[in-house]
């Protein structure tokens, strides 16, 4: 209401996946716009447990690097724009620097899922220090989820 | 001058309010289409806008889209389907003049009293450093900090730290803003300038109409509007509040209502590009 520093778009989701190559941070998937946007303005341990449970129970792939010329070349050759699943090095690269991509229910895999263990959520406020200038951020509430056991999950 | 009746003004601010809704839509596809068409029907057909149906099923659709979008809502969407709402149920009654008089009045007085309670509730509010933090990182109050000697390079590398504290992936927990020796002054005026009228206009619109600040609620409104949106350009915010202060001001001078007709125009018109004309003038 025009009245505190303290508002939705002072709040901040910070989003880790604990994978078994190491930790990675994520940016809020598509899927889970709404409910971030939900968690942001009234926040909930339930809606960030939610968000937790969503990114764990998700199958995550690496984001694909291409051109848009690229793009149309394989869809004009194969009917699909799905490029070639980045080898073992890049792959262990774009997990650690969370380019990863959780993909919708029904889509198919271009490349092995990666091997998530849980997924954490932290939900981040903003505060403004006058005197010195400078914003700071703390956390005020964390969930985090188990993934579901890998074999179930294929 | 010709004086503008209570008949003139309801079948005014009938027009004004359609206006309101086909210049500052709700973004909302599900609300903005029905909407809008439901506005250009009444343009056309005066026997429409007249109804009280009419104003009852724009406000249940304003209202069902702010609140099935309630995490993403702007204030004013709420308070323009209230708006409506009372639009509807002050053409039912057998007084529609004097019920919408009654309901513009104590919907400004409420939008007031809690906006001022809230205002003084919040710590961060009264020492000055919200307004601090707005003046840094919100972009409509870019043409305010200029004047107080912000340039654009300081915006950027504002904005930038911004942006690189909220960064999905970032490991950051502080960002330094970097602002001139007049933006604490200026946040502080702006707080208590805010407090002050915010406060003058509750009490004016909850006293009664022959209190002396009482006959001046309409002053307070027209200033309050002039001078917040020009820093501000929330001109849907704006108009909501105006079009419910024109109806309710009642015949208390000849002059009153038009000047609610200038504030219109004049809020309109804060949306000109100054930056850009100014710079254009400079460069001859």
């Amino acid at each position: 209401m025009f009245s505190t520093v303290d508002s939705p778009s002072a709040r901040l989701l910070r989003l880790t996946l604990v994978t078994a190559d190491g930790e990675a941070r994520v940016d809020v998937p598509a899927q889970l716009t709404q409910l971030a946007m939900e968690a942001r303005t009234a926040p909930t341990s339930a809606r960030l447990h939610g968000i937790a449970t969503t990114l764990a129970r998700g199958r995550w792939v690496p984001q694909e690097l291409t051109t848009t010329v690229q793009r149309y070349m394989q869809l004009a050759q194969n009917g699909n724009a799905h490029q070639r699943p980045p080898d073992d090095s890049l792959r262990f690269l774009m997990i650690r620097l969370g380019l990863l991509r959780m993909l919708s229910d029904h889509e198919r895999a271009p490349a092995p899922p990666v091997h998530i263990l849980s997924a954490r959520v932290e939900l981040w406020r903003e505060e403004f220090d006058a005197h010195t200038r400078t914003i700071v951020v703390r956390c005020i509430d964390t969930a985090t989820a188990s993934a579901p056991q890998w074999d179930e999950r294929k | 001058v010709i004086a503008i009746d209570d008949q003139k003004a309801l079948a005014l601010v009938l027009l004004l309010t359609l206006i309101l809704l086909l210049l500052h839509p709700d973004p909302f596809w599900a609300v903005k289409v029905p909407v809008t068409v439901l506005t250009i029907a009444g343009f056309a057909h005066e026997p429409l806008r007249r109804t009280s149906y009419f104003w009852f099923v724009i406000g249940v659709f304003l209202l069902a889209g702010a609140f099935a979008r309630w995490y993403t809502t702007d204030n004013h969407r709420y308070l323009m389907g209230y708006w409506c709402i009372a639009l509807s149920l002050s053409l039912g009654s057998t007084e529609p003049p004097a019920a919408l008089r009654n309901n513009a009045r104590w919907l400004i007085a409420l939008c007031f009293v809690i906006a001022t309670a809230r205002k003084l509730a919040s710590p961060d509010f009264l020492d000055g450093s919200f307004f601090h933090h707005v003046l840094l990182t919100d972009a409509r109050f870019d043409k305010l900090t200029a004047f107080a000697g912000v340039t654009p390079e300081m915006r950027e590398s504002n904005l930038k730290a911004v942006r690189a504290l909220v960064q999905y992936a970032s490991p950051l927990t502080s960002v330094h803003l970097r602002d001139t020796t007049a933006i604490p002054p200026l946040a502080t005026a702006l707080t208590w300038w805010t407090i002050a009228i915010e406060s003058l206009l509750t009490v004016a619109f909850v006293v009664p109409n022959h209190w002396p600040v009482g006959r001046y609620r309409d002053l307070v409104l027209i200033v309050f509007s002039a001078t917040t949106y020009a820093v501000a350009p929330v001109v849907g915010f704006g108009w909501t509040l105006l079009v419910m202060g024109f109806v309710q001001a009642e015949n208390r001078g000849v002059w009153l209502r038009w000047a609610y007709i200038g504030a219109f125009a004049l809020l309109e018109f804060y949306l000109l590009p100054w930056q850009l004309l100014i710079d254009h003038a400079h460069r001859g």
